[in-house]
């Protein structure tokens, strides 16, 4: 098998629904002088041609957290792949997002499949789990200096405390741009409630953070400036 | 069951079994409230059953579908809604003595059934319950074998919902359409794996699931059975994973869809309405109802094979009873004006020829306040 065959091979495992298929072609990539940002590349493919499947009815909610679970073994593999861990270290300029499902809800599955596709577009995501407190996310939001806060529930009932959190970091992070996604929301209840952007669903939380971020920094320009795909 | 029966039941303050009672007899009780409904006002029990019968009573029926917003009528907690079915009760009748309605659906909190399997539930004071995720039953792919059967009238939950529908059933009398419900075993099984795991399992490891299925949907059916025995006319079953937001379709009818039949099949052996329930997003109305053949399915997004909803009237109108779908969105932050504008909309693609129940997608948002159940209870009277 040449070069290309093995990290499109690698590529294809992520769709594949097997998780074996996809530490076999890890560990197939693994015998090669790959570089780190090729194997990145093939799994970034791999999870947006997922992404599109789902978008086209071709994937299902499950195959694309089977790829998830594909994409995130190879991230992970990155990570003991010295020359590429450490270069990604370098890499400072990403936007930082901190995401996390609202406290009051334990519902996790729209927000793990949003981190995970943001994490592949590019976004440094810093993921907080479920049932967060407020204090809890402002507390990242100071040590992250992140550019986006995205928030989560399936539940109406922390809405009111969603409203609250918005409002802090309103004050205390002007520079933060907000989206908001789940059950409860539509685009005029996100505004309602302070945010500057509304994710319907995994398909379009990409271009809607992009949106969002534009309205906060300084425009298009910075977003482009970081090579955000 | 025989006339004299029916009348027995209805003397007693009871709705009879309506599936014991012939289609034609029915029909033409229909056709008889459908007729007296031009000139004179029906009750909601002459109402709601002169819809399902797919006739046109004298308005909309409708209902607010309050469960957890009740509560704000009787000042009751959350946890007290859950876990004391006298407390509950008085909650369910309150808010529907208080806002009207048609139809009481007993729909309490999804965490139900699993904290009788063992699933630890957390029960705050400001919100609906939910399983402990932190501490799931099913931890990995082996404990699927583990889940073991029990008697449901012998366990907390379930039997204080027995109860519940007992009490309701007997204060509400005939003056009501009281439903009882039921979250189907892969809802179940999500309580106490996760969805996410839940769904990556159903792909990986169906056999798993599949017998773990098995043994829930044993215990949903003597629940089911002991729901119906109380007296109330229908049960819904809540088959959320059909729908886009869970499983592909060949492999929810693969997985839940013969359980969800055979759950079907015991209420209407007790001569019940079966419901479905289902908030997903692009649902399967047509595996649903090949496996459950409903009455009546409670939706709040169109299904899959629709585009808009008169193309859901015209292909599923005559199937099936619909009951929907002001958006939950809407009822949050929406004004009164507004949600009754949106009403208004929908009575007017989904009520002509019957077969159409007035009501919220999902539960009505429990922490908001009333005036926008309110708001559809009024748009019933004004424009059904």
């Amino acid at each position: 098998m040449n070069m290309t065959d093995i990290l499109a091979g690698l590529e294809q495992s992520v769709l594949s629904n097997n998780p074996e298929e996809t530490a076999r072609a890890l560990q197939a990539v693994k015998s090669k002088e790959y570089s780190g940002d090729d194997i990145l590349n093939a799994l970034t493919r791999g999870i947006e041609k997922a992404r599109q499947g789902f978008k086209q009815d071709k994937y299902s909610i499950p195959d694309l957290l089977l790829a998830i679970d594909a994409y995130r073994m190879g991230v992970n593999f990155l990570k003991n792949y010295p020359p590429f861990s450490d270069a990604q270290k370098e890499k400072k300029s990403r936007f930082q997002i901190v995401i996390g499902v609202a406290e009051g809800d334990v519902h996790d599955l729209g927000k793990n499949i949003v981190a995970a596709v943001l994490e592949a577009s590019g976004y440094c995501v810093h993921d907080m789990g479920r049932n967060i407190p407020n204090e809890v996310f402002l507390e990242k939001l100071e040590s992250t200096k992140a550019d986006v806060l995205a928030l989560s529930t399936m539940m109406s009932t922390p809405l009111d405390n969603m409203a609250e959190l918005i409002r802090m970091v309103r004050k205390m992070f002007p520079q933060t741009a907000i989206i908001v996604g789940g059950a409860p929301f539509d685009v005029t209840l996100a505004h309602q409630i302070g945010a500057d952007g509304y994710a319907e669903n995994a398909i379009a939380v990409p271009e809607e953070t992009k949106r969002a971020l534009s309205c906060i920094t300084a425009g298009e320009q910075a977003v482009a400036s970081k090579g955000l795909t | 069951m025989k006339i004299v029966d029916t009348i027995k039941k209805l003397k007693q303050g009871e709705v009879p079994p309506l599936g014991t009672i012939p289609d034609s007899v029915l029909d033409f009780a229909a056709g008889a409230s459908s007729l007296r409904g031009r000139f004179q006002s029906l009750t909601s029990l002459e109402r709601v059953l002169t819809a399902v019968r797919h006739k046109e009573p004298d308005r909309v029926p409708v209902t607010a579908i309050l469960g957890g917003g009740a509560r704000q009528v009787s000042g009751i907690s959350f946890p007290d809604h859950s876990l004391n079915a006298d407390k509950t009760a008085q909650a369910f009748l309150d808010g529907w003595r208080f806002v009207g309605g048609d139809l009481v659906i007993l729909m309490l909190d999804l965490s139900l059934e699993a904290a009788d399997f063992g699933q630890k539930i957390e029960y705050p004071d400001n919100s609906t319950p939910y399983p402990d995720y932190d501490h799931p039953l099913i931890k990995d792919v082996d404990d699927y074998d583990r889940i073991s059967s029990f008697d449901p009238l012998k366990s907390p939950r379930m039997s204080e919902f027995v109860r519940l529908c007992r009490i309701v059933v007997k204060e509400v009398g005939l003056k009501s359409i009281i439903t009882g419900f039921v979250f189907g075993p892969l809802g179940v099984l999500s309580m106490m794996r996760g969805a996410e795991r839940l769904f990556k399992d159903c792909v990986l490891y169906p056999k798993k699931v599949i017998k773990a299925c098995e043994v829930i949907t044993g215990v949903l059916i003597e629940y089911v059975q002991a729901q119906c025995d109380t007296g109330v006319p229908a049960v819904a079953i809540d088959t959320l994973f059909a729908s886009k937001n869970g499983l592909p379709k060949k492999l929810w009818e693969e997985i839940e869809g013969p359980f969800a039949g055979e759950i079907s099949r015991a209420i209407k052996d007790k001569g019940l309405i079966v419901g479905v329930h289902n908030c997903g997003h692009d649902l399967y109305f047509d595996s649903q109802i090949r496996f459950m053949e409903p009455e009546l399915i409670s939706f709040a997004h169109l299904p899959d094979d629709c585009k808009n909803r008169k193309e859901l009237k015209q292909k599923y109108g005559e199937q099936v009873s619909l009951l929907g779908y002001v958006a939950t969105p809407l009822l949050v932050h929406g004004t009164p004006t507004e949600v009754m504008d949106e009403c208004r909309r929908q009575i007017d693609d989904l009520a002509p020829g019957g077969g159409y129940i007035l009501g919220p997608g999902c539960e009505y948002p429990p922490n908001i306040p009333l005036t926008n159940a309110i708001a559809m209870i009024k748009a019933a009277e004004k424009y059904g």
